[in-house]
């Protein structure tokens, strides 16, 4: 029998350190793709559904799609191919090595110290604890969720237990949004000036994006997006029962708007995109959890005790899974087309002369 | 053994075979157009019959309809990734290879 978990992780490393010691941001970007990729494996081998999905969707999906986009806009030496296949000690950062080799050591220490996996002795799952205690953490996950009828304990906890820390993450989320807004010029959020760099001339790209135009392409995209966005819109809602919820449905529906805006190219998508409702469902979201916090009050809670509604806990869950689901849709979707129609406000003057002398010989 | 047992065991070895000349296909042909064409068209079929030879062992239950979506998700998404790849690859001019350019049993 191959350690399935051992071999996964191995690869996980391998694919760290190819990213660090390639230089072509597009290598590196590839790669770490192949490390999120990994690493949302080892989330399904540890019985952890939730977080793969979140890594799998973030990390391998709109993070990467972001990195690309910042790497294209940036500029790149795209022009000596020779060494960009070749990995280069060079492009390691001593200092930053060491600092994570500091972090890394300590970490790596405490792994020793772990349960095995499963050991029902552990204490994070076990009513005695290492002291020879009586601990509450076996009743609290074996019975709290059947005594809210709650079935997915993590939406449990995520939503009602924890829902200010949540709360706290979703704002974070959105002053993310508000903040690349307001650092890429950009007049509104979809408004194009002009379709300036609809061919690329934003960055490196030096041809015409062949992402962009390609039947193929396109009639794979409108096949594909209507699935994409109802399975983003099935983890949302299903969230309270299985593996899921909002964050990993807003993700998903954000990236079927993604995958439009890499093939059909942004400007076109954000023209498509009203605003109203990409704004609607950021802010929407956003005070709908609110409201849902605030409104507690009113049934004799405190502020966030959702447990105080005089309704079954499973439809307050699926109330908060839905305004994270539009929230975080909205954020994917606003910081993916914004990126990639934004400008830096000092570069501007210089990527604009870039879009009239750059087409294509 | 059941009819049942050989649908699957015919399934999966058409995913073996396939598979196997994509890898091949991958390592000998010369460049990326040739390669890919290897590529797209093995590794699609054969992740395909693996899928239809999860569906068909899983029987009737929502694991098989997951593996048949899956299925036609590979479908769709894999050969329209690798036709992506290499229109980029066209777009930048990376030469065709062709059987006189390079010698008889010359470099790979």
């Amino acid at each position: 029998m191959i350690p399935l978990l051992e071999v996964v992780l191995l690869l996980v490393v391998l694919a760290a350190i190819l990213v660090a010691v390639f230089r072509d941001p597009i290598v590196a970007t590839a790669l770490f793709a192949v490390f999120s990729l990994g690493v949302a494996i080892v989330w399904v081998l540890l019985a952890a559904p939730d977080v793969a999905l979140t890594e799998a969707a973030v990390g391998a999906g709109v993070l990467v799609i972001l990195l690309l986009i910042a790497a294209v806009k940036t500029g790149r030496d795209e022009a000596d191919s020779s060494t960009r296949w070749r990995p280069s000690l060079d492009s390691v950062n001593l200092p930053a090595l060491l600092v994570a080799l500091a972090v890394g050591a300590p970490l790596s220490y405490t792994v020793g110290q772990f349960p095995a996996l499963g050991d029902p002795t552990a204490a994070s799952v076990s009513d005695v604890d290492p002291t020879g205690e009586p601990s509450p953490y076996a009743a609290y996950i074996g019975e709290t969720a059947a005594a809210f009828d709650v079935p997915n304990a993590v939406a449990l906890v995520l939503t009602v237990f924890r829902n200010f820390d949540t709360f706290g993450e979703v704002v974070v989320a959105f002053t993310a949004v508000v903040g690349v807004l307001i650092v890429l010029e950009r007049a509104t959020l979809t408004t194009t000036r002009a379709n300036t760099h609809r061919d690329g001339s934003g960055g490196g790209l030096r041809f015409p994006d062949p992402y962009v135009m390609s039947p193929v392409g396109m009639t794979a995209v409108r096949l594909v997006v209507p699935l994409v966005f109802a399975f983003g819109v099935y983890l949302t809602v299903h969230g309270a029962l299985t593996p899921g919820g909002g964050f990993q449905g807003g993700v998903v529906m954000g990236s079927s708007i993604v995958l439009m805006a890499l093939v059909f190219g942004h400007a076109p998508t954000s023209d498509w995109l009203a605003e109203r409702a990409l704004v609607g469902a950021l802010v929407g979201g956003l005070w709908l959890f609110l409201a849902i916090a605030v409104a507690s009050i009113a049934f004799d809670g405190t502020l966030f005790e959702v447990a105080a509604y005089p309704l079954a806990t499973i439809y307050l869950v699926d109330a908060i899974e839905v305004a994270i689901g539009l929230l975080v849709g909205g954020v994917v979707t606003a910081l993916v087309v914004t990126t990639a129609a934004g400008v830096l406000r000092e570069t501007r003057e210089d990527s604009t002369a870039d879009a009239v002398g750059g087409e294509r010989p | 053994m059941s009819l049942l047992v050989w649908a699957i065991g015919l399934l999966a070895a058409g995913c073996v075979f396939f598979t196997f000349v994509g890898v091949v296909g991958l390592y000998r042909l010369p460049d990326v157009y040739t390669r890919a064409h290897a590529v797209t068209k093995a590794d699609t079929l054969g992740a395909g019959f693996a899928l239809l030879a999860a569906a068909l062992a899983f029987g009737t239950t929502t694991a098989a309809l997951k593996a048949i979506l899956l299925f036609v998700i590979v479908f769709v998404a894999n050969p329209t990734a690798v036709h992506l790849l290499v229109r980029s690859a066209y777009s930048r001019d990376r030469t065709v290879w062709v059987r006189d350019s390079t010698a008889r049993g010359g470099e790979r």
